[in-house]
């Protein structure tokens, strides 16, 4: 059978949140959805071999696996400590030498890139928004938390090093929700 | 007309008013004039107003007692009609609070028709009949029907001021913020406080309820604590490591040092009040103290007030509101005050003082002011206001003027916010007051019951608490006897409720001799003050009924909060569909275009269904889109249902003791339906387990339990199995899960896979899955069914769903592919008589539900397997799993109808419940499922379903629940 128009699903993924990035001058805070396109997979490995892993991370990608709530990364690739056991691979290119890493055995894989919708929010008036959305004080806080927000949902924030702000990894489904809160609490400042 | 001139304002410093910023404002619909800084109150008696509410009982006139938070009378509604909020209002707002601003419309409440002539005014006469108690031995006649008959008018008659008609528009933020030391209250003893420890390194917050720091140093007619003032203000300010928070109260305090404090805002920027949670390492309490009232006749005219109150509106507002000004006195307070007033000729003055003597006679010399030591004012008399006082002076009476009495019978610590963490307050008979041995937390200053100045500064620098304790001292040689409170006539005890010394006196008569139960049976203490004013005197009231010390006594449980918070405070901006988060489906843009109707599962919002014409009515479409997918094809996103990623070499055994049935052996590429149970052996929840690799599984859950099912898994794997080797995630959000079904449902996915995978039966039989890429995308197809049909799921990374589903609605166009909704896939799920959480509903067992067939008898162990295996196998008697169809096809019936045997809406013994109903598009009727008395040996008989609500009985026969295709031979093609 031939069809006059090949039918493909596109491969360009789709925000869940569907607003443009905002600047409130008020409060000094720039909201925007980022790192569509990324990667992101999940790297999870027994406690007891992750010397032994860590080895070959750091052969395969450059950089080696962070502590607990920290985070480590190069021009490629970024990992973020998440859990104990667990950390959370963020690349724009497919990383491919995680085969090189995992044996289903001692470490395993889940791909995470549909998981999360990763909201930034930058400008001073970012860790007063953080402040109102999480009982943590962000002031002393690891790189990376995961945490429970305010209005009970679950999140990875990671703390850029660079700029004035965080990434909020919240899960894809309550993303446009978390985003409309997000903005209640902004224009309420 | 603006009435400008403000009568009673001094032409002296007022410390907060701004005299170049006049300010216009209403109350009771008439215009006054203050000036910026202003509170209502003090604008209010700076125009002569004094008159401001009625008390709640006796509708007895009220003026302020007080200039702070404390206020019991002087509550108004305020009116927000001038911010364009029509109808919008604020009730029991307390004026010595609320600032003005140009526009404050307030009024007056509890009041009919007007403040001056209130008609329930009535109630003063009858008050020798509304005694303590009085509810509860009058309505009480004749039994329960009586009180229902009273209760609506009591209710119209009862509560203050009243709520608004609309929805609060003003606007609530909630945050949290941490400290190394929380100070609450900014007067000399907390700034001292916070001071001491920001220059030991540590981040302090300070909070201060009222609109500057100092407390009561603002107030100071004293030289050296002005200085002293003026110095710490200073010190405080330069400190970095001071946060400040002004108009901020810290109204309670929680578990783990942390404390619920609110913030008012003036409202121009838009937000009026921010919602804190502060953790603090360490907490000083700076609360300071309350002075109390004294007891006399009429004690509650306006006019009267505490001496203290007085003096702020003397030297913060500049306002007098009298010519004849009477200080009644138990101790050494008033006389500064009282020797200014004299000192500046700004009134008549007279202290009539209860003790012999007084610390001042050397200040005194050479002024008017008439001294009565010895003295005890008997009643005030007046109107609305008072006018004359009456006093008894080594037992001869007199009377004179007076249109402001300013008493003071002490001071009590401010000890409530300590309390709510457990503290205990205990009587401490060195200076008449309640007093607190802190176990958390410290309490300095005038809070600790210490008065001196010096001893103040002392007692905040770090001291023990046992340090702090000897610094207490008689300072203001107050008098402490108790026949002060031992007076014939009735006097208020708490002003707001209208309890007096004789309903206190009742209770004890009348058995209530714990302080909890006078509480109760007067409601002494249950205003919006909670008693900080009144609960003193009470004590001392008890102590001299009972005849026992008032440190037996006791005293009733502080708890939060403080003063009273708006409800939208703690809401913030959890309000209408930001209550709780939403989850959206991965292709939810496309159905909210297609303008499908939503229902709530869980937290999801999901398409119910699809109307073809604005206003078609469910059951039409609902029905439309099941005869699709039995006629040719249809979609559905399920993603909604949780999926369960279970990985590590113990995979295949963890999930083999999840499922009653056998897991172990599945192999990979295939699928198995499972069957969860809860310890207790009752079914959990239900899904299917896909054996992706030798250490790999994902196991799909109901959407409601999705949530409940992975902590249940990780629970076990952490405290139960910790010899089990396995890592647990959700991939619920990562998987977009597309259902496609109905008998073109193979035809349609071959064009858009057909190059990818072999779809046919040989390749993809019923209950497999397979893997591939797609256009890069990586792609899971399922051979799967929930209705029976030929059916698939296709699983693809979320962020390409919608062009999935859009794709698949392309290649379906010619097999009329449709949507449906959930309404339509529980009419088909219905009709294959597969289970939900409406059947599983945690109350019925596996036998009640027919489904022992599944239980392994070959695994070792499942959860819930002992309880399963030994429940009573015999379910005579009991509700049993059946299928019903309604014998005549137009009647409509609902979940949730009773099984009965007789066509009858009178009330009989239930034998069973319909759990799940829907119209069957196969059989062309009702059908339902649902649990019947011995169901299994009643196929054939003919039961009613009712609903007494709907006012309905309908006929239904009672068959198996297995209305379609009974054998599966259609979703897995079998020969």
């Amino acid at each position: 059978m031939t069809n006059a128009k090949k039918i493909v699903i596109d491969n360009t993924p789709i925000s869940a949140i569907g607003e443009q990035a905002m600047h409130l001058s008020g409060v000094d805070v720039d909201i925007q959805e980022v790192d569509l396109t990324s990667h992101l997979v999940q790297l999870a490995v027994f406690s007891q071999y992750r010397d032994a892993v860590n080895e070959k991370v750091q052969l395969a990608c450059g950089i080696s696996l962070p502590n607990f709530g920290e985070k480590s990364e190069n021009n490629a690739v970024k990992i973020l400590a998440t859990q104990p056991e667990k950390w959370l691979i963020i690349s724009d290119e497919k990383p491919n030498w995680l085969s090189e890493v995992v044996d289903n055995e001692k470490s395993f894989i889940n791909e995470q890139s549909s998981t999360y919708s990763v909201i930034e929010i930058t400008g001073q008036g970012a860790l007063d928004l953080l402040q109102q959305l999480s009982f943590i004080d962000w002031q002393t806080a690891n790189p990376v938390v995961l945490t429970q927000f305010a209005n009970d949902y679950n999140g990875i924030v990671e703390r850029l090093e660079n700029a004035d702000g965080y990434q909020i990894y919240i899960t894809r489904s309550m993303a446009k929700s978390f985003w409309d809160i997000v903005k209640v609490m902004v224009s309420n400042n | 007309m603006v009435n400008k001139v403000q009568k009673n304002r001094l032409q002296i410093d007022g410390g907060r008013i701004n005299r170049d910023k006049p300010i216009e404002f209403v109350f009771d619909g008439k215009k006054y004039t203050g000036y910026e800084g202003d509170t209502l109150a003090s604008a209010l008696l700076a125009n002569d107003v004094l008159l401001m509410g009625r008390s709640f009982k006796y509708h007895r006139p009220r003026g302020v007692v007080t200039a702070n938070t404390l206020e019991p009378n002087a509550l108004v509604e305020i009116n927000l009609t001038s911010k364009n909020r029509k109808k919008e209002k604020t009730p029991n707002t307390r004026a010595t609070v609320q600032q003005i601003y140009d526009g404050l419309d307030a009024n007056s409440q509890n009041r009919f028709p007007s403040l001056k002539f209130d008609l329930l005014a009535i109630n003063r006469f009858l008050s020798p009949l509304f005694v303590a108690g009085f509810y509860y031995k009058t309505f009480m006649w004749p039994g329960l029907k009586g009180w229902m008959w009273y209760e609506k008018f009591i209710r119209r008659a009862a509560g203050l001021g009243r709520a608004g008609e609309l929805p609060d528009s003003e606007v609530y933020q909630k945050t949290h913020c941490f400290c190394d030391v929380l100070v609450v209250g900014s007067g000399v003893s907390g700034m001292t406080a916070a001071l001491h420890h920001a220059e030991a390194g540590k981040k302090v917050i300070l909070v201060e309820e009222k609109t500057v720091l100092g407390g009561r140093l603002n107030d100071s007619l004293n030289a050296k604590e002005r200085e002293c003032h003026k110095k710490l203000l200073a010190d405080i300010v330069a400190n970095k490591k001071v946060t400040i928070m002004l108009s901020t109260t810290a109204f309670g305090a929680y578990d783990d040092n942390v404390f619920g404090v609110l913030e008012k805002l003036d409202d121009k920027g838009g937000l009026s009040q921010r919602y804190y949670k502060i953790k603090t390492t360490e907490v000083v309490y700076a609360t300071g103290a309350f002075e109390r009232p004294l007891l006399f006749k009429n004690n509650d005219l306006p006019g009267v007030m505490l001496a203290e109150a007085l003096q702020t509106y003397v030297t913060q507002y500049a306002v007098l509101p009298g010519k004849f000004i009477v200080f009644y006195t138990t101790n050494d307070s008033v006389y500064p005050l009282a020797i200014k007033l004299a000192t500046e000729k700004l009134c008549q003055v007279r202290i009539v003082d209860t003790r012999a003597s007084n610390a001042y006679a050397k200040e005194l010399q050479g002024l008017q002011i008439k001294v009565y030591q010895n003295g005890q004012i008997i009643s005030v008399s007046g109107k609305h206001r008072a006018h004359m006082a009456h006093t008894n002076c080594n037992g001869r009476d007199e009377g004179f003027p007076c249109d402001i009495l300013a008493m003071s019978g002490g001071f009590t610590p401010n000890v409530n916010l300590q309390c709510h963490l457990g503290n205990k307050p205990r009587y401490d008979d060195n200076i008449d007051a309640l007093v607190i041995d802190d176990k958390k937390g410290v309490t300095v200053g005038s809070a600790a019951g210490v008065w001196d100045l010096e001893d103040k500064i002392h007692s905040a620098k770090g001291l023990s608490v046992d340090d702090i304790s000897s610094l207490r001292k008689n300072s203001f040689h107050h008098d402490s006897r108790e026949s002060l409170h031992d007076i014939k006539d009735k006097a208020f005890v708490d002003f707001q409720h209208d309890v007096s010394n004789f309903d206190i006196q009742l209770a004890t008569q009348e058995g209530y001799t714990s302080v909890e139960h006078t509480k109760r049976y007067t409601t002494l203490g249950m205003a919006t003050d909670q008693g900080k004013l009144a609960n003193f005197n009470a004590l001392k009231l008890m102590s001299l009924a009972q005849s026992r010390p008032i440190g037996e006594v006791g005293t009733t449980t502080y708890r939060p909060p403080y003063t009273p918070v708006t409800v939208g405070a703690f809401v913030g901006e959890k309000t209408g569909l930001k209550v709780k988060p939403i989850r959206r489906i991965p292709t939810d843009t496309i159905h909210q275009e297609k303008e499908a109707v939503y229902t709530a599962v869980g937290l999801w919002q999901r398409p119910e269904f699809y109307p073809t014409f604005k206003g078609e009515k469910k059951e039409d479409a609902y029905v439309k889109e099941a005869v699709n997918v039995r006629n040719s094809v249809g979609l559905i996103d399920v993603s909604t249902l949780g999926k369960i990623s279970v990985q590590g070499p113990d995979a295949a055994e963890i999930v083999n003791r999840l499922y009653i049935n056998g897991m172990k052996k599945l192999g990979i590429g295939k699928i198995r339906y499972g069957l969860m149970l809860r310890e207790d052996g009752i079914p959990y929840d239900d899904g299917t387990a896909m054996r992706i690799g030798d250490n790999e599984y994902l196991l799909t859950t109901t959407t409601a339990h999705a949530a409940d099912v992975l902590r249940h898994i990780e629970h076990l794997l952490q405290v139960v199995w910790t010899d089990l080797r396995a890592f647990v995630n959700t991939a619920t959000d990562q998987w977009a899960t597309i259902a496609i079904a109905g008998p073109k449902s193979r035809k349609v996915l071959t064009k858009l896979f057909g190059d990818d995978v072999a779809l046919d039966n040989d390749h993809l039989p019923f209950m497999t899955f397979k893997d591939f890429t797609h256009n890069g995308i990586y792609v899971r197809l399922a051979r799967i069914s929930f209705s029976g049909e030929i059916g698939y799921e296709v699983m693809v990374g979320a962020n390409y769903s919608e062009s999935l589903w859009n794709e698949l609605l392309v290649a379906g166009k010619e097999e009329n592919i449709m949507p449906y909704g959930t309404e339509a896939m529980a009419a088909l799920r219905i009709e294959k008589g597969f289970i939900t959480h409406s059947e599983m509903d945690g109350r019925v067992t596996l036998h009640q539900l027919g489904m022992t067939g599944m239980l392994s008898k070959l695994k070792s162990d499942f959860i819930g397997k002992y309880y399963a295996e030994n429940r009573r196998t015999d379910i005579s008697g009991e509700a049993q799993l059946i299928g019903l169809e309604a014998i005549d096809k137009t009647e409509v019936l609902l979940a949730g109808y009773h099984l009965l045997s007789t066509d009858s809406l009178k009330a009989q013994d239930s034998q069973g419940w319909v759990s799940s109903s829907t119209w069957s598009v196969v059989l062309g009727g009702h059908i339902s499922m649902g649990f019947l008395t011995d169901g299994n040996k009643r196929f054939g008989e003919t039961v009613y379903a009712v609903s007494p609500v709907d006012g309905k009985s309908v006929a239904m026969k009672v068959v198996s629940t297995q209305f379609f295709d009974p054998k599966g031979i259609i979703a897995g093609e079998k020969a």
